[in-house]
Formats: C-alpha cells, sequence, structure tokens
C-alpha cells in the first residue's frame, strides 16, 4: 500500500468494520424483506457510523414510485422506537439521499436507468464504483436480474476504476432441489465469478453460531473429545413454536425439509462435523465445511424409509394458546401432504465421526422455539459405584444452546453432598450473556456489513449449497413419488411417536431442550 | 437502564487484609449467583471519599459491558497508626434481560500505609488478570509504587485543570501505559474526521490539508489540535484553536494531482448528540450528512478505555503535538 493510500487520520482508529464507499442497489425495493429486514439492518449500520460518508442506496422495483416517494415509504419502514427523535433525525436526513428506479426486471430500460443513476452517484457521492446488488425478491427473479445486469456490463467495475467491487446478494432459498440448484448456479456463474457472489443463510450472521467455532477452535479441553471415540450420538434440534401463520401459500410449497433442513440445519450439522480449519478465513472455513458436508452418508431409499420421520401438526396448545391445524391455516389445502417436521438419522462417513449418529428434527408447532446441538458422550468404562449410588447418574452432555438462552450446558456427575456415597448428574450452565451483556448485532446487520467489506466468510458457497441438496435430494425423489407416510402430532408435541421410535430402536431417546 | 441488586454486603472498621479475604469468600458463598463472577480486569480507583458511591456507579455501569473486580481506595492523611476500614458488595447487574454478578471493595486507608498502596491492593487483584489504576482527579507523584502496580493507568485530563494537565500527562507517557478519558470521549469525532476521507475520490485530500481549524473547550480542542498536527505534520501555525462549547473541526485542502479544493467539516452545533458532516469539493455537489453521537455515558467510556492496554502511540503523539499548540505559562496564546 503506497502512502498516498493511506488515511492518517485512521490510525489507532479501529476501523476495519467500517464499510467502503458504494452504491448499495436493492432490487425488490417496495416489498416486505426490504422493510422489514434490510432497512432495519441499513438504518442500525448508520446509527453505528458504520456506514461512509460516501454511501447511497437505490432500489430498484416495478411499483411505480419516485425519489420523494421512496424516501418516504423507506423513513416509514423503519421506525425506531427505541432510537428518539436523534436516531428518526439521522434516519431521515440518511435516506433523503436514497434514489429509486421504477421497472421491471426484464425490462432494458430499467437498466439503462440504474446505470445512469450509478454514474450519477459514482460523480456527486464519490462512491468510486463499488456496488452491493442486493435481490430482495422471489428466487424466480435471481436469473432474469443476474442476466441483465450482465448485458449493462454492470458485473464488472467501470472501465475508468478498474480496483472497484462489484457484489451480488442472494437470499435462501437456492433452488428447489440439486438440478435447479445448479441450474440457478450456471445462471449466475455466466455473469459474475464465484467470488462475486454471496448468498445469505442468516442463521450464520448469529452470533451463537459462530460462537459454535469459537467453542470448538479457541479451547483445548473440548476438541479431543469431539470424536467417536468419546461421543456417543449427536441431537440436532431446530424447534419452533409458531405455526406457518401468513406464510401458508410459500410453506405449502417449500416444507419444513426445503425451508429449514436444507439450510439451517445443514449449516449447523456442518460447524458441528468441520475439521479445524488451518485459517479462519472464508476459504479456510469453507473448505472444511464443504468436506464435512461430503462425507455425510446419502440415504438409500430403504433408508429414507425407515430412519426419516416427515409429520404434520395438528391442532393443540402451543404456549398457553390454543392453535389450529396445520390444514386449517391460511392458504393452506385442506388435504395438504406438506411436512411441518423432519426427523432423521444422519451417518458420517470419515474417521472423526464414523459410527456415530446424528439424530436430527425440526418442526413448526412444538413447544418451545429452541434451536441447540447435543453431544451426549460415552459412559465411563467401568463404573465403580454401586447400582444404588448412581441411579441418578446419566452420561455426560455438552450442550450448545443457539437460540434463545444462548450458551452452554454441560452435565457432570457430581457427588450429593451428605454422608453416604451418592453421585447424580448435575448441570453447569453458562450464558453468553452473563459473561458479555454487550448488544449483538442483527444477522442481517451483521451480513450486510460483512458483504460490504467482502469477507464471504458468513455467506455460502455453491459447493456447500450442492453439497446440502445432495444429502436431502434422496428425501425430496422419495418423497415426490407420494406414497411417503406423513405421521400426526398434536401442536404443542415435541413432534410424533414415529420420531421417538427412530431413537428408541437406537436405546437412545431425544432429549427435551 | 441498569438495574441492581445487592446480593450480600460486608462492612468493618480498623480491620485487616485477611479479615477482608474472609469476608469476600462469605459473601460470594452467601448467593448462587454471586458465585458465578465476572471480571475482565482488576480496577482500582484512588478517590475521595465524597465521589466514591459516584466512581462506584460508573464501575457497575461498567460492568453491564465490560466487568471488572474493583477496589476503591479513599486515602486518608498519612499521620497516626496504618488503619483500614472495609466494605465489601456483591451486586446483580441486570439490563435488557442481561445479567451479571461483580463485587466491589471499599477500602478506607490512612497512616503510614498511604504510601504503600500497592501492598493494599495486591492481594486482592485477580490472578492473571490486568490491572488498571484510575486516577480521576489528580495524578500521583511518579514515585507512588501504586503506579508500578499497574498495567494501564487511567487519567482525565479535562478534569486536570484548564490546560488539560497535559505537560503532566506528558511526563507520566513516559513511564506507564496511559488511558486519557477525555481522549476516549472525543473518539466520535476523529472516527468521523477519519471517515471523510474513506475512499479514492477523497481520500488525496487528507494528504494535502493546509490549515485546520478546532473549536471546543480548551482541553478536548488542544488534543484534537494536536491530534490533526501530529496525524497530518502540520505546522503549529497551521492550527488554529477556538473555544466554543461544543467540539467542531474544519479542514481546508488541496487534492495536489487535480488542485482541486475542498473543505472537510464536522459540526456540533447544539446540545443534541447530533453531528452534521459537510464536504464541499470542488466540482461536485456539497454533501451533508448527519450522525449520531453514541452513548458516551461514564460508564461506557471507562469501559472504551479499558477494552485495549497497552501503549496508544497515537495519543502519546497528540499529547506531544498539543503542548506546542498549548497557550505559554504567560497566556499568551500559541496560535
Amino acid at each position: 500500500m503506497s502512502t498516498a493510500d493511506v488515511n492518517p487520520l485512521a490510525e489507532g482508529l479501529d476501523r476495519e468494520r467500517v464499510a467502503p464507499p458504494c452504491v448499495l442497489v436493492v432490487f425488490g425495493a417496495s416489498g416486505d424483506l426490504t422493510s422489514r429486514k434490510l432497512m432495519p439492518a441499513i438504518e442500525q449500520l448508520a446509527l453505528k457510523r458504520l456506514l461512509p460518508a460516501a454511501f447511497a442506496v437505490v432500489g430498484v422495483a416495478r411499483t411505480e414510485m419516485d425519489d420523494d416517494d421512496f424516501h418516504q415509504r423507506m423513513r416509514e419502514a423503519v421506525k425506531d422506537e427505541n432510537g428518539g427523535e436523534e436516531a428518526a433525525h439521522v434516519w431521515d436526513q440518511f435516506t433523503g439521499g436514497f434514489r429509486y428506479v421504477a421497472g421491471e426486471y426484464a425490462d432494458k430500460a430499467t437498466f439503462d436507468r440504474l446505470k445512469e443513476v450509478l454514474d450519477e452517484l459514482d460523480a456527486q457521492r464519490g462512491t468510486a464504483g463499488n456496488r452491493l446488488y442486493y435481490l430482495a425478491t422471489p428466487p424466480t427473479t435471481f436469473a432474469t436480474i443476474a442476466a441483465a445486469i450482465g448485458e449493462h456490463n454492470l458485473n464488472r467495475p467501470p472501465k475508468d476504476k478498474p480496483d472497484a467491487f462489484v457484489r451480488f446478494v442472494i437470499e435462501k432459498p437456492f433452488g428447489r432441489d440439486l438440478e435447479s440448484a445448479r441450474e440457478l448456479d450456471r445462471c449466475l456463474h455466466d455473469v459474475f465469478d464465484e467470488t462475486q457472489i454471496y448468498r445469505i443463510d442468516h442463521y450464520l450472521g448469529k452470533e451463537t453460531v459462530q460462537n459454535i467455532l469459537a467453542l470448538r477452535f479457541a479451547n483445548a479441553i473440548f476438541e479431543p473429545l469431539w470424536n467417536r471415540r468419546y461421543i456417543d450420538h449427536v441431537q440436532i434440534t431446530v424447534a419452533e413454536s409458531l405455526g406457518v401463520g401468513h406464510r401458508g401459500g410459500f410453506y405449502e410449497q417449500a416444507g419444513a425439509l426445503r425451508d429449514i433442513v436444507q439450510n439451517h440445519v445443514m449449516q449447523v450439522l456442518a460447524i458441528t462435523l468441520m475439521e479445524p480449519p488451518a485459517t479462519m478465513d472464508s476459504q479456510g472455513i469453507r473448505d472444511e465445511k464443504v468436506k464435512a458436508l461430503r462425507a455425510v452418508d446419502i440415504l438409500s431409499p430403504d433408508e429414507v424409509a425407515n430412519e426419516v420421520v416427515r409429520a404434520q401438526y395438528g391442532a393443540g396448545w402451543v404456549e398457553g394458546e390454543e392453535v389450529k391445524a396445520y390444514r386449517d391455516e391460511v392458504d393452506v389445502s385442506p388435504t395438504s401432504t406438506t411436512e411441518t417436521y423432519v426427523a432423521m438419522r444422519l451417518n458420517v462417513d470419515n474417521w472423526r465421526w464414523a459410527g456415530v449418529p446424528f439424530y436430527i428434527r425440526t418442526g413448526k408447532r412444538l413447544p418451545k422455539r429452541v434451536t441447540e446441538v447435543a453431544l451426549q458422550f460415552k459412559g465411563v468404562p467401568h463404573l465403580p459405584f454401586r447400582q444404588k449410588q448412581a441411579r441418578h447418574l446419566g452420561p455426560n452432555q455438552l450442550v450448545l444452546r443457539i437460540q434463545p438462552d444462548e450458551g452452554i450446558t454441560l452435565r457432570i456427575g457430581a457427588k450429593v453432598p451428605g454422608q453416604a456415597f451418592e453421585v447424580r448428574s448435575v448441570s453447569m450452565d453458562f450464558l453468553y450473556g452473563a459473561a458479555f451483556a454487550q448488544e449483538t448485532s442483527d444477522a442481517y446487520e451483521r451480513l450486510l456489513l460483512d458483504a460490504l467489506l467482502g469477507d464471504p466468510t458468513l455467506f455460502i458457497r455453491t459447493d456447500e449449497v450442492e453439497q446440502a441438496w445432495r444429502i436431502v435430494e434422496p428425501l425430496l425423489t422419495a418423497w415426490g413419488e407420494g406414497d411417503a407416510p406423513l405421521a400426526r402430532y398434536p401442536a404443542g408435541a415435541w413432534g410424533p411417536k414415529e420420531a421417538d421410535r427412530l431413537l428408541d430402536r437406537d436405546g437412545r431417546h431425544w432429549r427435551n431442550p | 437502564m441498569t438495574n441492581i441488586t445487592t446480593l450480600a454486603s460486608w462492612e468493618a472498621e480498623s480491620t485487616s487484609i485477611p479479615e477482608i479475604e474472609a469476608a469476600l469468600a462469605d459473601v460470594r458463598r452467601a448467593e448462587i449467583r454471586a458465585a458465578v463472577r465476572t471480571a475482565v480486569l482488576t480496577l482500582v480507583v484512588v478517590a475521595d471519599a465524597g465521589d466514591c458511591a459516584m466512581f462506584l456507579e460508573t464501575i457497575r455501569e461498567m460492568a453491564i459491558t465490560h466487568p471488572a473486580h474493583a477496589i476503591v481506595l479513599v486515602v486518608g492523611d498519612d499521620t497516626g497508626e496504618s488503619r483500614t476500614d472495609a466494605t465489601v458488595e456483591v451486586h446483580a447487574l441486570e439490563r435488557e434481560g442481561a445479567s451479571v454478578c461483580v463485587e466491589d471493595l471499599v477500602l478506607h486507608v490512612r497512616g503510614p500505609m498511604v504510601h504503600h498502596l500497592d501492598s493494599v491492593v495486591e492481594p486482592f487483584t485477580l490472578a492473571d488478570l490486568p490491572v488498571a489504576v484510575w486516577l480521576p482527579g489528580m495524578l500521583t507523584p511518579l514515585s507512588d509504587p501504586l503506579l508500578g502496580a499497574a498495567d494501564r493507568i487511567v487519567v482525565d485530563s479535562k478534569e486536570l485543570g484548564d490546560a488539560g494537565g497535559l505537560p503532566d500527562i506528558s511526563e507520566l507517557l513516559r513511564r506507564f501505559p496511559v488511558v486519557d478519558l477525555s481522549w476516549v470521549r472525543l473518539q466520535p469525532w476523529r472516527e468521523i474526521t477519519a471517515g471523510l476521507f474513506e475512499g479514492d475520490v477523497f481520500r488525496p485530500f487528507v494528504h494535502g490539508v493546509r490549515s485546520a481549524t478546532v473549536w471546543g473547550k480548551q482541553g478536548p480542542r488542544l488534543l484534537l489540535g494536536g491530534w490533526l498536527a501530529s496525524r497530518l505534520g502540520l505546522e503549529p501555525s497551521a492550527v488554529s484553536l477556538v473555544e466554543d462549547r461544543h467540539a467542531s473541526i474544519r479542514l481546508d485542502c488541496v487534492d495536489e494531482a487535480s488542485g482541486h479544493h475542498g473543505v472537510f467539516r464536522v459540526e456540533r452545533q447544539s446540545t443534541e448528540r447530533l453531528i452534521t458532516t459537510t464536504v464541499e469539493v470542488d466540482g461536485m455537489e456539497p454533501q451533508v450528512r448527519t450522525l449520531r453521537l453514541r452513548d458516551r455515558s461514564p460508564g461506557r467510556v471507562l469501559g472504551t478505555a479499558l477494552s485495549h492496554l497497552g501503549h496508544d502511540r497515537v495519543y502519546e503523539q497528540a499529547v506531544a503535538a498539543a503542548l506546542t499548540l498549548a497557550p505559554s505559562p504567560s497566556g499568551a496564546s500559541a496560535t
């Protein structure tokens, strides 16, 4: 770096996490995702002064609006009730610089106009040709928008700014199956290099998912035990107490397998399985995640029938409220066979995990919202206590709670105080909140800033997407044949009896989180 | 809003270090939450009796993000026999659902032991964690052994007289790592000013600053002026310091390559926590932005100050440059 590139005023200031000059182009700017997630994230970054002076937002959508309408809409989208008048003032002033381009994504004129606006902003605002395209649009538009960006040469830096960056952000789902995911990638790679593509799974933006990496690779006491020699089995639970709400139409097409297992669960699984990376950078971590997913055994049709349970919730009670059955939800067919619950047993064919079953379950309308990874250790080789002395002693268990109450619980055996020698299991709880009471950033805020900074570590690479689809593809195939049984569970239960039997026959049982 | 619940407490007059240690163990056992305390450093505060409650409040506020094992020393005169009165308290601090347990220890010491405060503090410091010594109101002599026990000295130049006590701090800096709370409070101005020059378009102007004007109260404007002079290599004659209620900065610059002039301003115009930045560059539309100052409560400032230990070279150079800008002892300003 030459002296001219250095900002002497920045020396000694912790400004590594301040975004560089850039135009953020939001496709789907009039939509729900932009208002609910993206704009609040931008507002927080602005309030925390993590966006540079040379920063601009351009909204693109079909809705007819001018710049003023867009400003007004974005102001109304973010009502920071905790921020007070000062936050409102900052946001009002910030949105005043937003621009808007109305038009169809398949219309050349839309992108002609976008190009003009981007050139104007570079000249007026000093945004230096840097672009971040964020697609807050349905997945069906991804290929169309990418192609139009390419046709207008907006996928590469302007000729007079060869060092500028151009990045393209899309949200899950990345395809509906392996083939459609590959087709989407082919379309994107026609226009962008893989290094330009940032695939968001907001689960990876959660502080506590990243904490699994810290727990595993910053502590010498856990990693030596993190293998088949000491671990009996692993349970991954992603439970939601909510039903499908207003997303019935979407959920009918997706189901729990596509909505949760293919992405969130596979990411948590990969982080649990992976080998220590040589470096904690994007390539080091993502290479190891891909290797880990590649080692997951693909289920045969017989195994899908025997080791996977799909189910749907009926009416019941959750958190003190009576709730209706899935089939009675809005925009859901009364004869729907869409699964709202999946449980399965996976095996991993590698040196570290051979023979250790991974039990995975996810569902809606379960008793509470909880995401956790529970590692159950093997028993001691010989228990030197009489049966009566150890009747309340269970195996050691390490539970990584991702949400809520983020933390770690270690279940150990301890002597019960008193004259008799009795041992029983006790839990040592560590709450992240109790040690670091700092506010954590929203996942979108974190990921948006990472994309602006060009750090792809927490984004999903194309080969990760492919490996995740490879694992769930046999389930989609088997279920697509139409004769897969659909179990039922009452809302408020931890799933159907069939899921319990999945573990019963292995002599194990689900833990109650 | 932090809620404080006192879980256990103990106090005694004319007590001894072993008795205090035993009392600490007792209060930790008294309440299950107190058994899981959190601390990232030991913070020793040398306070006047009247300010003790205020400093404890600041430390507890800091503890929610930067938990410290606090020892407050209220130092009496050195006559008569050595004597220690002590108060020990364990608190649960809760904010927005998060909770931490911290303990604080207030020691009133007098007699000859006031010259050996390091020996009073040492038994209570946490093993293998850094020790910070906070001198809020006045600087102790460089020979004070308490300074030798510290990994970092915390001062507040704003509290050390009109010229910010900069000559004394400069002496202290030669021997110890020092953090100045006044410098920490100015961090937003430094961050925002530096941020104006990010990117290829504006970066060249930072290498062509012709003059700087800093408004504010004397201590802060001296530090900001010293910072600009040292970072940008400005002669004292190129830095103007102007008395004002709030800190503001104006930099007049030239991009040597294009010959374009630029004016970069960071202004706080009211008592609101809002800052306006303005960039006016030849050939471009003026850019005006409003930014919010973060919460800079005393606890937050102290927490920020203690988040990095070791020497702050930028601060040290700013102090050195500020001394060249400071009014001479006769009262005539250098600028």
